[in-house]
């Protein structure tokens, strides 16, 4: 019976099968990385990015060197998810927040510090934002970033020094 | 890691007697690996079938075995037709 249900109902069931096999699946088992990565993966593709969140906070929890490929997975599954010219998505949101969150004891690249700098900002965490801004070496400073920089001006009221961000961000 | 116990799926220890179970699942991660995660998923269901109808299985097994809800997940998400993914692996 099963089998004929999965037959007739497979086109419909996917993501939200899925979610019901890893999340039994995570119930039964301690909790571990590869487990717990799965289960926010399928979290994100179900559209669930307070489930996926919760747990990614979990996991951050757990442990304290996150392996970078599996993270690196999640982040670039996050920007998948990105339609054209949305400015918010809750899928990236959460990878964003759970990078800013989560201990990296590896140097950060570039695009990693924007994702963790996002994620404070998601977090109305200025400070952390400003703190992420100010670990990018100032060679390596771009228009995005003095945007970033500009916003957090913005956000504690510095209207002079967020236009002076954006000026050099225009020229 | 301090504290956690990293047990997987694929780090469990094999289930004596059991073969029916484990064929059905080995046959399934062929179908899996070959692209065809329709018949996979069909083949992950009898084995979960056979947990659930045979009691002495279930007992083993109880409630229902990790290692082919693991598998059966990743069947589910490449059916849907979303791009491999590297946290999509089978055991």
């Amino acid at each position: 019976m099963d089998i004929i249900v999965h037959y007739l109902f497979w086109k419909f069931v996917d993501i939200d099968a899925a979610l019901h096999d890893i999340t039994r699946c995570a119930k039964l088992l301690p909790p571990a990385e590869t487990i717990l990565f799965r289960l926010a993966g399928i979290q994100i593709l179900a559209h669930e990015p307070q489930k996926a969140l919760s747990t990614l906070r979990r996991l951050g929890k757990t442990s304290e060197v996150l392996a970078a490929k599996d993270l690196a997975t999640l982040i670039i599954q996050a920007e998948d998810s990105l339609g054209e010219g949305a400015c918010y998505n809750p899928e990236f949101a959460v990878v964003a927040i759970a990078v800013a969150e989560m201990k990296i004891r590896v140097p950060l690249p570039r695009e990693w510090i924007m994702l963790r700098v996002r994620g404070k900002f998601e977090t109305d965490d200025l400070n952390g934002a400003e703190e992420a801004l100010n670990q990018i070496p100032q060679e390596k400073i771009t228009a995005e970033i003095l945007l970033w920089k500009g916003k957090a001006r913005l956000f504690r009221d510095k209207y002079l020094e967020a236009a002076e961000l954006f000026q050099v961000k225009r020229s | 890691m301090k504290g956690m116990a990293i047990v997987g799926p694929h780090e469990m220890p094999a289930l004596p007697g059991h073969s029916q179970v484990m064929d059905f699942n080995t046959v399934a991660n062929e179908m899996f690996n070959e692209g065809k995660y329709k018949e996979a998923v069909v083949e992950y269901s009898r084995a979960l079938g056979i947990i659930s109808c045979d009691a002495r299985l279930t007992s083993d097994f109880a409630p229902t075995d990790p290692l082919i809800l693991w598998n059966r997940s990743a069947a589910y998400v490449l059916l849907g037709h979303y791009r491999t993914l590297p946290f999509l692996e089978v055991c």
